[in-house]
């Protein structure tokens, strides 16, 4: 069962006088890296976000340093995004990836590389940092990936895995559900009342979860993994709670698909399952929170409240950092 | 087999009506799977018979039927076994469901 050993060596700022100063988290993953990095580039790729882009440079080009000492150092190319991933593989190749400006953060880290962390300054003008063009992002990409990391990655360990690895059954949001998607991500910081989307296919579960939050919030239930997929892109919830044995599919590819798109987002996995397998699985997706049925009315308030408790900390940080 | 409302009643705040609405709703949904889980033993369908004993399961230990809740989730845990013992599980989670049924209909009735 793969695991993500995301640590957050450091957040940054921007000092630019003309610049709002702001906090960027980089996760630093290094087990189970190519595994990981192959799946975020294959939803990238599914859901065509064009906002990430995607870097590889070679170990041996640099110089001698930990993937602390690394992340320091380029720290400052990465100020204008907003989330960033450095996937270090089993031989110490380096990609990284990244929400925002695709160019000019490959400039920035082209600039970086080469000004301090070549092993050989004279390795000639061939450049350091290999982009891919998210535009570009396709079948080809994952192709050489998959071909480049197939030596590092381990057969998947359990049934839940593969499930929550690929999220195929999953259609890619078109135009206009993309464009509606970030209309209401941009009104949910906004929101006097938290929108919430259940996703159960028990009728009697999906009633008492709705009743549970029905009244102090806004909730929208359905059955199935596809018509929650498209509430989610029309609605951009606030929290979405996901049941993972969906009659037309599995939760974890839901829950894995709205991470993707919508990393902000609050998504907690609601099963009677609460097997090992199924919590990795929902920690491999990185959920918000895991619920074993029946829950009680304080297991479903307390999951909401750490989503507005982060929420405000979030603003608090925005404001002051 | 005593029922237990303790959580449910949580939810609900003892509204009658709403309770009412989700029994009926429970006995709904656990006929469903009951008819599922005896077609699954009539075809030797794994799958069929692991998906419905967890939905019955969810279900039954949601409305506080543990004692059938716990029957479906021994059922669904081992739904490799030979037909003939599945046979047997599926007779006890009748009987569990028919004392379930009877005790629910009485508070339906009042």
């Amino acid at each position: 069962m793969p695991k993500a050993s995301g640590k957050a060596p450091g957040a940054m700022s921007g000092n630019g006088p003309e610049r709002k100063e702001r906090v960027v988290l980089i996760s630093l993953i290094e087990r189970h890296a190519s595994e990981e990095l192959l799946a975020l580039i294959e939803d990238i790729n599914r859901v065509q976000m064009s906002v990430w882009g995607l870097a590889f440079i070679k170990r041996r080009a640099l110089r001698l340093m930990t993937n602390e000492e690394f992340i320091l150092a380029i720290k400052p190319a990465l100020e204008d995004v907003t989330e960033a991933k450095v996937f270090v593989l089993d031989n110490g190749d380096i990609y990284i990836t990244w929400r925002g400006m695709q160019k000019r953060v490959h400039e920035q880290l082209c600039t970086r590389v080469k000004q301090t962390l070549l092993r050989h300054q004279e390795d000639g003008p061939e450049s350091p940092v290999t982009y891919f063009d998210p535009q570009v992002m396709g079948n080809e990409i994952i192709t050489l990936l998959r071909a480049q990391l197939r030596s590092s990655i381990p057969p998947a360990a359990s049934p839940v895995f593969e499930k929550s690895a690929s999220s195929k059954n999953i259609p890619k949001p078109n135009a206009v559900q993309t464009k509606k998607f970030y209309d209401a991500i941009q009104e949910r910081g906004s929101r006097k009342q938290l929108k919430i989307l259940v996703v159960e296919d028990q009728q009697l579960l999906r009633r008492l979860l709705h009743e549970v939050l029905r009244g102090e919030h806004a909730v929208e239930s359905v059955a199935g993994l596809h018509e929650g997929w498209n509430l989610y892109l029309e609605k951009a919830p606030d929290v979405a709670f996901l049941d993972i044995g969906l009659a037309d599919g599995n939760g974890h590819d839901l829950a894995r698909a709205i991470k993707q798109i919508d990393p902000d987002s609050c998504v907690v996995m609601v099963t009677a399952n609460n097997t090992p397998d199924e919590i990795e699985a929902a920690r491999f997706n990185h959920a918000n929170g895991f619920v074993a049925k029946p829950y009680s009315k304080n297991q479903i308030f307390t999951c909401i409240d750490r989503y507005i408790g982060a929420r405000r900390l979030a603003a608090a940080r925005d404001k002051y950092v | 087999m005593k029922l237990d409302f303790t959580n449910l009643r949580k939810i609900t705040g003892g509204d009658a009506i709403l309770e009412s609405e989700l029994f009926q709703i429970f006995l709904d949904s656990a006929h469903e799977c009951l008819c599922f889980l005896q077609e699954s033993v009539k075809t030797n369908d794994e799958t069929l018979w692991r998906t419905q004993a967890h939905a019955f399961k969810g279900i039954s230990f949601s409305i506080g039927a543990d004692a059938l809740g716990n029957l479906c989730k021994n059922a669904q845990e081992h739904y490799m076994l030979p037909l003939e013992i599945k046979k047997g599980m599926l007779r006890d989670i009748e009987h569990a469901f028919t004392l379930v049924e009877k005790q629910l209909k009485e508070l339906l009735a009042h």
